[in-house]
């Protein structure tokens, strides 16, 4: 029998892991991070009903996760803290062996500016269409574009010459 | 090379959702009253909480009945569960008061691990306070809250050490011209010809086109190129200023720098006869309606500037200023309502006079804590009935901050609350 609780469980089990990477790429810090998701699902479960199926749930649980990853970044801590957390602290003991160049990719996306690194994210690590993006953020899909090929002009600067791939800039056209 | 969603999902498999644990803290959010339900409440202490002795204590300082009931809240739960004022500032706290009743709750940042407090008085001013975890052997306490404190604090502590000695911003370099494959023109090309077209047919001028972003994007196909102006993420105060100025779409061809259209993608939308002193109320910002918008926006981007990173925020002075020019280009003057002191009111230094005491009696913060935190916030604004001051105070040695507003008028202390940064909320 289903129970009020379902799709919300349903929800964390298919999205939790990956929204908290993309809340700590975000807010740069792991306890944040798991406030922010905790948050996120707490709002979904309590707006569940209002959810109409206007976009994907997946696009519906973004747009609540990038609006709460907003609201405790404009908090005064993050503006007078400026986090640049170390990945180094997040290797599990035993976990996937990982080069250094994995850290310059990682490090060089949490260092855009908010709003391009929300469309990174959203199109490059939670794989979303740019109609989807769009949606998700509450902008017209050329702004999203226009942030998407901001933060690769940025990117391919920073990594220039040793990891940047076209193919990584490519990958909407 | 991997895609980024499989470099992040490897280099942070340490991070993933712990299903059970969220689904807790939804099931505890599901009841009505402010309390858990993961574990039984035991019985509720009861305390004897006289109000009227709290109001003699506030000898020299005018406070609210809110700011008695929280501090009597307050303290009775330190002295019932023996939290520290560090620990009680990791809750949130709201005081409510209905049919003479006050219910003062201390929400936990983490509800699953510490809880709710809950003191309620009654009009007699007998005053409970309950735990939801009460009796739970794995719930925080104070030593599990002191020692998630230390350690969220070592990890800023530590942050700040390694931005002071110089761990690498990145520094984002000026771009360089670069030719796009297959194509006659450069992007620098591509992207004057369509600021041209955009200056003769919407009539921009050099500070309006600065409101916008262009990217121009070239098809070998076609032979064409696509300028796409977009207008920065400005907060504009009613919203996000890219959605009152829309994007602007110019086509041109790559063969002879031809402009084959320019639209705005809010054409249609009713933009009115608006005036310098009107546009406040416009739906939709025409290219006039930027070049006013990038005057306004000028002011605020160097008074803040100004001020980046110091002690004090824009001055009560400048943030007047600032709201002015807001209302006279017909903006809501009740949402830009920050003023300067009238005749009678209470001057800034004596405002922050009675800051530093409120904070010192309710508190303990010493006045040498006091001086040597910055302001978030220090404003002046005209409500409805009254006007009052707004004090965000931060000390970030001891990762405290403090809010509080007070009567201007009369001098009293509205409402008031502190704040633990380990929680989140500074």
């Amino acid at each position: 029998m289903n129970t009020p609780d379902d799709p919300i469980r349903r929800l964390m089990e298919s999205y939790g892991d990956a929204m908290l990477r993309m809340c700590y790429l975000s807010l740069h810090d792991v306890m944040l991070a798991e406030d922010a998701v905790q948050d996120s699902f707490l709002k979904a479960y309590q707006k569940w009903h209002t959810f109409r199926g206007e976009c994907s749930e997946k696009t519906w649980l973004m747009r609540i996760a990038v609006n709460t990853c907003r609201d405790y970044r404009r908090r005064a801590w993050m503006r007078w803290n400026d986090r640049r957390a170390d990945v180094e602290q997040l290797i599990l003991p035993g976990g996937t062996p990982v080069d250094s160049a994995d850290d310059t990719v990682l490090r060089a996306v949490m260092a855009l500016p908010p709003r391009e690194k929300e469309a990174v994210l959203l199109r490059y690590y939670q794989q979303m269409k740019l109609g989807e993006i769009a949606q998700a953020l509450d902008i017209p899909e050329g702004t999203v574009t226009s942030r998407l090929n901001r933060a690769r002009a940025k990117l391919r600067r920073q990594l220039e010459g040793w990891y940047f791939d076209e193919e990584f800039e490519a990958a909407d056209r | 090379m991997r895609n980024l969603k499989q470099l992040t999902d490897d280099r942070l498999s340490a991070l993933s959702w712990d299903v059970e644990k969220g689904m807790r803290a939804i099931r505890a959010s599901r009841c009505s009253e402010p309390l858990r339900i993961r574990r039984p409440m035991i019985a509720a202490v009861a305390l004897v909480m006289a109000l009227a002795a709290a109001t003699a204590l506030a000898v020299g300082l005018q406070v609210s009945r809110k700011v008695e009931v929280k501090r009597i809240a307050r303290e009775a739960v330190m002295a019932q569960y023996g939290l520290d004022n560090k620990s009680v500032g990791m809750f949130s706290e709201q005081a409510e008061e209905e049919s003479g009743v006050w219910t003062v709750t201390y929400s936990a940042w983490k509800p699953d691990e510490a809880g709710t407090y809950t003191v309620t008085f009654q009009k007699d001013g007998t005053a409970q306070v309950s735990w939801s975890l009460e009796g739970s052997a794995d719930a925080w306490g104070q030593q599990e809250i002191a020692a998630y404190i230390a350690q969220k604090d070592a990890a800023v502590h530590e942050m700040q050490l390694a931005e002071a000695a110089g761990a690498a911003p990145v520094i984002e370099a000026a771009p360089t011209p670069e030719p796009v494959s297959g194509a006659l023109l450069t992007r620098e090309k591509a992207i004057k010809v369509a600021d041209e077209a955009l200056r003769a047919q919407f009539g921009f001028q050099t500070a309006g086109l600065g409101e916008f972003d262009a990217v121009a994007k070239f098809d070998r196909t076609s032979s064409k190129w696509t300028v796409v102006y977009s207008a920065f993420g400005w907060h504009w105060h009613d919203g996000d200023l890219s959605q009152k100025a829309g994007e602007y779409h110019v086509e041109l061809s790559d063969v002879n720098g031809q402009v084959l259209s320019a639209r705005w993608t809010l054409e249609g939308v009713e933009t009115g006869s608006f005036t310098r002193s009107t546009f406040g109320q416009a739906k939709a910002y025409d290219a006039q309606c930027m070049e006013w918008v990038a005057e306004i926006r000028a002011q605020f981007v160097q008074a803040y500037a100004a001020v980046e990173m110091s002690k004090w925020p824009v001055s009560v002075e400048e943030k007047a200023r600032l709201d002015s020019l807001m209302i006279a280009a017909g903006f809501d003057a009740e949402k830009f309502n920050h003023v300067t002191p009238d005749k009678g009111d209470i001057g800034f230094e004596a405002a922050l006079e009675l800051a530093a005491q409120t904070l010192e009696r309710e508190y303990g913060v010493s006045r040498a804590i006091f001086d040597a935190s910055s302001f978030g916030y220090a404003d002046l604004t005209q409500e409805k009935t009254h006007r009052q001051w707004y004090f965000w105070v931060q000390n970030h040695d001891i990762q405290m901050g403090w809010q509080m507003t007070i009567d201007a008028q009369t001098g009293e202390i509205l409402d008031l609350s502190q704040e633990s940064f380990a929680a989140g909320n500074g």
